[in-house]
């Protein structure tokens, strides 16, 4: 994937001399493309990432670990009481840097953890060892970094290994589609922390629902964070090139801090190239999710220079 | 004993039977017809996506299984009239033909069913007191029906006529035609076999795998890996196969972790291509 993506980068760049990338992708092929672009033309990060994206004219409107982690882990730890923690994810850099953000958290609140384990990224992984190591470890609360296939299949084998009656699950990136893989028999004790569901509280998320439903009919694709990502993404791309009167790098960089544009669950605010977001808690209900907290303005936690 | 040890030790046994029984088609139409069926993942796939079918319709989940024949069945009776057919023991033409044939079979996946995961719920669910451990039925029952599957076939390929017959035509088939035997609706026969044999490897794994018209490429590698290791053109190459490679990954991926197990696949694979590359059962 990262090797198609730089390649389609550079034959846009080249040949057909686009002004700005979009991006929602894992973060090694946001690495790959940020060397790729150098900067060229400005590069909008959208879904969720592991933090720390300072490169030039570069900007993120992805959920930071600031944002996901802390109230959802603070919340499953203080809350439900969770004090020992098992990680999973797929191997590369967001589950890592997201396990090194986590363990912080988990031994400041008092936590441990458990165990810190890594399937690789783009094998086709069976879980039953894994799964049965978590049953042996008996840890309160499961970590899971994984992605796509990776993370419907961990979620099926860890419920039909009976483990999800007594081990809660926070799984950082569980959007709909996801779900929907999970299945219903699967996602008991299932928690997902986003700044978008499709059944998102906000009045501004209700409205995008609504509009999307009547301008797309009821067989469109399924909404949920990847996705609505890229509604925001353009409108970031609108409010930056408007305020910076073109899209040179440098105007760009400056015009960048303190731009607000709408998003799918309502308006955000730009500073230091990333975005403060509300954030939703929810809990898996069959396959739809359930938002059981709202955690408003958390603040990036990345400031980069502009 | 310990509980840890019974469960992984079932783990490994689960791994190397549901192995061996999506590798069995690709064994047919590799071993015995000199055949490299890259589309073999997609016949996989096929019996899935035939499983999620079944069970959309609310019908019973084994109303799958004839379901699954008749679509895998037309389907390989097809593709090896048109594609296979005037590509016998030649295996590089066949790699290549049934590669097209595979990326074609994911494109009209994708075109009926969309790109999204689709999961099926599991006809037997739960989990059940195992040895002194608990393990989830379905599981087991996967192992009993491999177990099964595989014994029989075995035994049928060995002591049936058609078996004999097959058995002729792979070792000299222009004899074998001359002893009035059908070679061609035979080999079209054991190729449909071979195709049905993987989309009833589909049909057991579905409700445990994300059901997606990619998900046959999970399939193609392990299996390859597994007729390398083990060795063309036999059952007891296939079984030796399986249990080598699904074993060394269960229980290295039990003993250490998963990208370890991945790794020993790897190198596995590739001592043996470099060392023995008959495989361990090497054909006479």
């Amino acid at each position: 994937m990262r090797a198609e993506s730089t390649k389609s980068a550079v034959r846009l760049m080249l040949e057909e001399n686009v002004d700005l990338f979009i991006g929602s992708h894992d973060s090694a092929t946001r690495e790959a493309l940020v060397a790729t672009i150098k900067g060229k033309v400005p590069y909008i990060y959208t879904p969720v990432y592991e933090g720390g994206e300072c490169a030039f004219n570069t900007y993120v409107t992805a959920d930071t670990p600031e944002q996901q982690i802390r109230p959802s882990l603070t919340w499953m730890m203080k809350d439900k009481g969770a004090k020992s923690i098992f990680m999973i994810g797929d191997d590369y850099v967001w589950p890592r840097k997201c396990n090194e953000y986590a363990k912080n958290l988990i031994s400041s609140n008092g936590g441990k953890v458990a165990a810190e384990e890594y399937v690789p990224f783009g094998a086709p992984n069976k879980f039953e060892e894994i799964v049965t190591r978590i049953k042996s470890a008996k840890p309160d609360a499961v970590l899971i970094t994984l992605v796509g296939a990776d993370n419907v299949n961990f979620n099926r084998t860890f419920a039909g290994f009976g483990l999800d009656k007594d081990i809660a699950r926070l799984s950082l990136l569980l959007e709909e589609n996801t779900l929907h893989g999970v299945g219903a028999d699967s996602s008991k004790n299932l928690y997902s922390c986003m700044s978008y569901y499709e059944n998102a509280p906000s009045a501004a998320a209700k409205k995008f629902k609504a509009d999307y439903v009547a301008k797309f009919g009821d067989k469109a694709p399924q909404l949920g964070r990847i996705g609505a990502d890229c509604y925001e993404g353009v409108y970031c791309a609108k409010a930056l090139v408007s305020k910076a009167g073109g899209t040179d790098a440098k105007k760009c960089m400056a015009a960048s801090e303190g731009i607000t544009f709408p998003t799918a669950s309502g308006d955000v605010t730009m500073h230091g190239r990333h975005v403060d977001k509300t954030m939703f808690l929810a809990d898996c209900n069959g396959t739809e999710f359930n938002i059981i907290k709202t955690f408003a303005d958390i603040k990036s936690g990345d400031e980069c220079k502009t | 004993m310990d509980p840890l040890i019974v469960t992984q030790a079932i783990n490994v046994l689960y791994a190397v039977s549901t192995l061996a029984v999506l590798a069995l088609g690709l064994a047919v139409i590799f071993g015995l017809l000199g055949v490299l069926n890259i589309a073999h993942g997609e016949f996989i796939m096929i019996g899935a996506y035939c499983a999620y079918i079944t069970q959309s319709n609310g019908w019973p989940y084994l109303a799958a299984l004839p379901l699954t024949l008749v679509v895998c069945g037309a389907l390989g009776a097809a593709v090896e009239w048109t594609m296979i057919r005037p590509l016998y023991r030649r295996p590089f033409d066949t790699l290549v033909a049934t590669w097209g044939l595979s990326l074609l079979l994911r494109k009209i996946a994708e075109a009926i069913f969309g790109l999204g995961f689709r999961s099926l719920a599991i006809p037997v669910p739960g989990t059940v007191q195992f040895l002194g451990t608990e393990y989830p039925i379905y599981r087991l029952i996967l192992i009993g029906v491999s177990a099964v599957v595989v014994t029989g076939l075995v035994l049928w390929y060995g002591n049936s006529r058609t078996g004999n017959k097959i058995r002729a035509m792979v070792s000299n088939p222009e004899l074998a035609q001359a002893q009035g035997i059908s070679v061609r609706r035979l080999a079209a026969g054991t190729f449909i076999a071979g195709t049905c044999l993987a989309g009833f490897g589909g049909v057991m794994v579905a409700p445990l795998v994300p059901v997606q018209p990619f998900m046959g490429l999970d399939y193609v590698l392990r299996t390859f890996f597994v007729l390398i290791v083990g060795g063309l053109g036999s059952v007891p190459g296939l079984l030796s196969g399986a249990a080598v490679i699904g074993g060394f990954d269960s229980i290295v991926s039990a003993a250490t972790n998963a990208t370890n197990g991945y790794f020993a696949v790897l190198v596995l694979s590739i001592l043996f291509l470099w060392l023995r590359p008959r495989g361990i059962v090497a054909r006479g």
